[in-house]
Order: C-alpha cells, then structure tokens, then sequence
C-alpha cells in the first residue's frame, strides 16, 4: 500500500507535464476573437478609395517591416483569383513612409487605413505583423493568419477563402 | 544694445504696471476665486493621477507580454508591449475598471495573457498541485509512521 502509494507523487507529475505538453502543441495562438464580428474599422484613411464590403481580408502591415514585403504579390493574386479586396491597416507608420514604401514593392490593397497608436491592432488580438484575418460577407472574423503570408503558410489561407467564396 | 533695452523697460515699466494695477483690482475677486479653486482641486487631480499610475502599474504586472516568453508588460522592452501598456493607460483615463481591462485583453488573446491564470478545466489541476502534493506527502508519512 505505502509503495503503492509513494508512486502516487510521480504518477500525478506525469499527468501534469503530459497536460502541459498536450497543451502547449495544441494551443493556437491565433486570436480568441475568430468567430465574432471585426470591430468598425473606424481609423484614419491613407489611400482615398472607399471602404469595401465585406467579404474581405485585412491585412496588417508597416513599411518597416521586411517580412512584408514578401507577401505583397501574394495578397494580390489571392484578391484576384478569390475575387475578395484587401483592406490594408498600416500599423504605427506614417503617412511619409508609406508612400515611396507601396510606389516601390506595389500596392494590393483596395483601401489603406492608420492603426496610429496600435489600438486598433490589439483590440483584434494582433501579436505582431504582418497578419491576415479573413472576414465573411456577415462582417464575422473567419480566419487570423500569424505572421507574413508565403508559398509555405498560404493554404490554409487559400481554403478558407476557397470556403466562402464560392 | 544692453543699454537701450534696460532704457526701454525702465521706460515702459511704471506705465504697465499703473496698467496692471487697474486690471488687478477690477478682477481682484474673480482671480482671487480662480486661484483659490485652483489650489483646490490641484491636489485631488495629482493624487487622482497618482492611484492611475499605481494602478497601471499593478495591471502591467498582471499582463502578459505575447511576443516575449514569459516577461510581464513591466518587464517587456518590446513595442507590441509598449503599445499595450499605452492602451491600458488609455482604458484607466476612459474609467474601465481593472477587472474590465484584464477582461478585454483576455478576450482578445486568451487567458494565456493573464499572469495569474483564473482557475478552469484547464488549469485546476496546477492550482491543486500543492495540495494535493502536501496531502500525499502527510499520508504517506502517517501510513509509514503506522507501520513502524
């Protein structure tokens, strides 16, 4: 019974770190807020064209930021061959900076708007950027993409918008 | 050039102050007030500062920094992190409460954002933990004891 019972400890340590290991591989650290409605977009325009409805992806980016650039060809062909616009947000960057930035890496972006202060970032959960959120017709968060969009990490991209695109 | 400009205000100086003097004593009881309600109400406005950034602080302490393992917003040097605290000082000065403020950012980036994790399904067992440790250790103690 003793011996029985002096294993109980190890036993019991076991499940915790097992726990633990279960739910550091399965936790997603996409934002919480996938399945609610994207708040208003309501920031600073810097591109003059009007707001597109949903559906529609909103996409954070900086002029400073290199991993950027890369997805840059990317978020176009998708808006092109799933026939949904981007929304740009320029997170903490300047008017100034963004210009020369989108006349020289190209622009994908239907509308551009200033996340100045980053407020409005981390009010949708935002961990750094580049970051995609895909939003239905419905104006609900589908889908957060972590970081820059590449050949690598853009399928699941493509499925959702392949899902309610059709 | 020194001397012409000490000339000038020696010159201009009793006129303005007659000046002055005539306007001091038509607002005498408005300034008076003024600066009386001034004087009151500053040191309710600094100690109402003060219980803000006494509360800022407590609440940077109780976040999470998401893009820094482990380090708390007080602790955090990143920008994401300096965003966030300029967004909780923000939400104290719009008067959402701590609670509320803990609130939305567990909303938006889960509970893994609270330095103190609330007790669920998930965590319970490392709330436990001690207990449960300390109760074995008490039980297999009083069953050796027994034996012996």
């Amino acid at each position: 019974m003793i011996r029985a019972l002096r294993l109980l400890p190890f036993v019991f340590l076991s499940a915790v770190a097992l726990i633990l290991l279960g739910s550091l591989y399965s936790q997603k650290q996409t934002t919480t807020l996938v399945g609610t409605q994207l708040p208003p977009l309501a920031l600073k325009a810097f591109s003059p064209a009007d707001l597109p409805k949903a559906p529609m992806m909103v996409n954070f980016f900086a002029s400073w930021c290199a991993p950027c650039i890369e997805e840059l060809p990317l978020l176009e062909e998708l808006s092109k061959r799933y026939n949904i616009p981007v929304v740009g947000i320029a997170w903490k960057d300047t008017t100034a900076a963004l210009t020369p930035w989108l006349e020289k890496y190209g622009n994908p972006y239907q509308s551009i708007l200033l996340d100045d202060d980053g407020a409005y970032g981390i009010s949708l959960g935002l961990r750094g950027i580049p970051e995609t959120y895909v939003v239905d017709g419905k104006g609900i968060i589908r889908y957060h993409h972590l970081g820059p969009v590449t050949p690598d990490t853009i399928s699941e991209l493509r499925a959702t918008l392949k899902e309610f695109t059709k | 050039m020194t001397r012409h400009s000490f000339a000038l205000v020696l010159r201009v100086t009793p006129h303005s102050l007659r000046g002055l003097q005539q306007a001091g004593w038509g607002c005498r009881n408005k300034c008076g007030m003024t600066i009386l309600l001034i004087l009151l109400f500053l040191p309710l406005t600094l100690s109402a500062n003060d219980t803000h950034i006494t509360r800022a602080n407590a609440l940077f302490h109780e976040l999470r920094c998401v893009v820094c393992g482990g380090q708390s917003l007080a602790e955090s040097h990143a920008d994401m992190a300096e965003q966030m605290r300029a967004l909780v000082k923000k939400q104290i000065k719009h008067g959402m409460s701590d609670d509320e403020i803990l609130t939305f950012f567990a909303e938006r980036y889960g509970d893994e954002i609270l330095t103190t994790p609330p007790i669920n399904s998930f965590t319970w067992l490392l709330w436990a933990a001690p207990v449960l440790f300390v109760m074995t250790g008490l039980l297999i103690w009083r069953l050796s004891q027994k034996k012996t």
